[in-house]
């Protein structure tokens, strides 16, 4: 592959044994258990794994995105869910770095980034995700600290995170140009006054326990007040990207299955894959969808490698994926019959999280409008 | 401070062993298109030498006889975290049986530096002959131990070797061989950061003129007493044979059938 060097070899070989021997065991229970992936998440930043693409200063080892692709496409191949979750922990620390003080960098983010912590999102409320200046959750100032209250919808980890990051409303009117009057408080889940409360039942991802979270008269410290939220909004875009390297771990580990499969199902003597022209045919036209996507994928997380961070690429990236996820499922599962689609054998769960993926982040239909400004 | 050495092989990897084949005129495995690992109880090797170096400080040194493509299995290990590889690669060591490569290895040790413990995995997955370490400590004049499940330093390098009846408890002198078996140890997962330091250390190839007093006649073909015979493979068709009776006469017909497999005539 023409993305690939000495490191990058070493480094996939590495997350690909990573994946099979601690991911592979765990994904049905994360899947149908919705068991907490949070032991898993931590020893991956012990292993240093979320320290791409973060500055050698902050304890990473540089601006590799081709390498933090590699990561979610070897984890993705055993669970979309766990390369989701994996997703979260790899973009929130680059836009930390510029939106925190020093104090809270060495408090949350270098923990976060070692895998010591485990840092969520609480942003999104029933006004909806981008709607900001509808938000209700408020932080009023008493004395030195903050009392929070409100509450947030379809939060990922409701219920298994160490800290989340909560969007607030801290006047009552926010100004539209410099964004003043909305904050980004650090939470403890351990605090009094948090609670998650319902966990959705939803088509895809499963095992990311997406729920609500409440806080009531949460007292938070001014030292945990983001001095520069704005900063966080960076995080969109690689996270945008990082969908595509989720799709395509998803997308190869199907076209193998579903490949071996046709190999070794025999019938009348003969295999399905020497029998049948037309399922060889339409495997091999997935693969090929799938090294054009790679190709686009990688040729884009060059780009950011440069310094070019587009995030109209990036949210062609994302549009790309979640489709051709949806259509290699649906393929693959055709092609197996009704061993297709039968849970255990692991294709019908990428078909649903296509669907979910589609949505993750902001809906790929909310994104039409700034390619349309961007004519 | 303790100074380790650990020899590694690169051998096919085992997920690729059904594509194997034997090459009819040499009789030794064809490796075209199969991808190459580190031998398994190798990595445990390494990974008994990184517990010994955290324990008592010190560097892991890998060595190691192959083809030129081997250094990608030395550049693994020292992405696990051992500090220095060399592989000796030449034609003149090639074709050697087990005594001439533990020969050529013990060459390469004395040549590299002066160790404490030397560690080996205690066979590999293709050969599977388990000589090495034991002709390893022969050459090396090194006290040994092989089917080693347990080791660590304590005055000596105490092992556990691991018998069919039982185990039992050694104290080796150093310098020594230990013949790691995979049960020793769970091998860790390699550290992005170390990973990412594996390219900026030492990893040399040398051919058999860098060796320090070497002796000729023990390298390669010609230092080899055994060599392969003839090798078949085993037929993979099933048959399957429905036996008719009563229990005692289907039980009647086996005896007969695996008399005929192993050729024995039943007495009258």
């Amino acid at each position: 592959m023409w993305y690939m060097n000495e490191d990058r070899k070493l480094l996939q070989k590495s997350f690909a044994e990573f994946a099979q021997k601690r991911v592979r065991p765990f994904a049905k229970q994360l899947e149908d258990e919705e068991a907490s992936p949070k032991e898993i998440l931590k020893e991956m930043g012990k292993l240093g794994m979320f320290t791409m693409p973060i500055p050698e200063e902050y304890t990473g080892t540089g601006p590799d995105y081709i390498s933090w692709g590699l990561l979610l496409e070897e984890v993705s191949k055993e669970s979309a869910t766990f390369g989701f979750l994996t997703l979260l922990r790899q973009v929130f620390n680059g836009p930390l770095l510029k939106s925190c003080s020093q104090e809270q960098i060495e408090k949350y983010v270098i923990p976060a980034i070692n895998g010591d912590i485990i840092i969520g999102l609480a942003g999104n409320e029933p006004a909806g995700g981008n709607n900001l200046f509808e938000y209700q959750t408020k932080a009023v100032k008493d004395g030195d600290e903050w009392v929070i209250n409100g509450g947030k919808v379809l939060v990922t980890q409701a219920d298994d995170v160490d800290v989340f990051m909560v969007i607030a409303l801290t006047r009552d009117q926010i100004d539209f140009r410099t964004m003043e009057g909305l904050d980004v408080f650090f939470v403890h889940t351990s605090d009094p006054g948090f609670s998650a409360g319902h966990i959705e039942n939803k088509v895809g991802l499963n095992g990311s326990r997406t729920g609500s979270v409440y806080f009531d008269n949460i007292r938070v410290p001014e030292s945990d007040r983001m001095p520069y939220p704005m900063a966080l909004l960076m995080l969109f875009g690689p996270e945008l990207s990082g969908y595509g390297a989720i799709a395509l771990g998803g997308c190869e580990a199907m076209i193998a299955k579903t490949a071996d499969y046709l190999k070794k199902r025999v019938q009348m003597g003969r295999s399905l894959w020497d029998s049948y022209q037309a399922a060889r045919h339409d495997l091999a036209k997935l693969q090929l969808d799938v090294l054009n996507f790679r190709n686009a994928l990688y040729g884009h997380l060059m780009n950011r490698n440069c310094g070019i961070h587009d995030s109209i690429e990036a949210g062609a990236v994302k549009s790309a994926c979640g489709p051709l996820l949806e259509k290699v499922s649906s393929e693959c599962m055709l092609l197996m019959g009704g061993t297709g689609v039968i849970h255990e054998t692991g294709i019908e769960q990428y078909y649903r999280d296509a669907k979910a993926l589609q949505i993750a982040c902001f809906s790929d239909k909310t994104f039409l409008d700034n390619v349309a400004n961007s004519l | 401070m303790m100074n380790i050495a650990v020899c590694i092989k690169s051998v096919p990897d085992p997920e690729y062993y059904e594509k194997i084949t034997i090459d009819p005129e040499s009789k030794r495995l064809v490796r075209d298109g199969i991808p190459a690992v580190i031998n398994e109880a190798d990595c445990h090797a390494i990974e008994a030498a990184l517990r010994l170096k955290e324990q008592n400080g010190g560097t892991i040194t890998l060595v190691s006889m192959g083809p030129p493509a081997a250094k990608e299995q030395l550049l693994e290990g020292l992405a696990m975290g051992a500090d220095a590889a060399y592989l000796i690669s030449d034609r003149k060591v090639g074709g050697a049986d087990s005594l001439a490569t533990s020969y050529t290895l013990s060459k390469l040790i004395e040549t590299v530096g002066t160790f404490d413990v030397i560690l080996t995995g205690n066979e590999s997955a293709d050969g599977a002959t388990a000589h090495v370490p034991s002709q390893l400590g022969v050459w090396l004049n090194a006290a040994h131990a092989t089917n080693v499940v347990d080791l660590y330093y304590d005055n000596g390098m105490v092992v556990t070797k691991q018998f069919e009846t039982g185990r039992g408890k050694y104290r080796l002198q150093t310098p020594c061989v230990i013949g790691v078996t995979p049960k020793a140890n769970e091998v860790r997962f390699k550290n992005v950061r170390t990973i990412l330091e594996a390219k900026n250390k030492t990893l040399k190839v040398l051919s058999a003129a860098d060796l320090k007093d070497v002796d000729d006649q023990y390298l390669g073909l010609k230092g080899s007493p055994s060599q392969n015979g003839e090798v078949e493979a085993m037929s993979g068709n099933k048959e399957c044979k429905m036996l008719q009776g009563t229990e005692t006469e289907i039980a009647d017909q086996v005896v007969e059938i695996i008399h005929q497999i192993i050729g024995v005539k039943e007495e009258a």
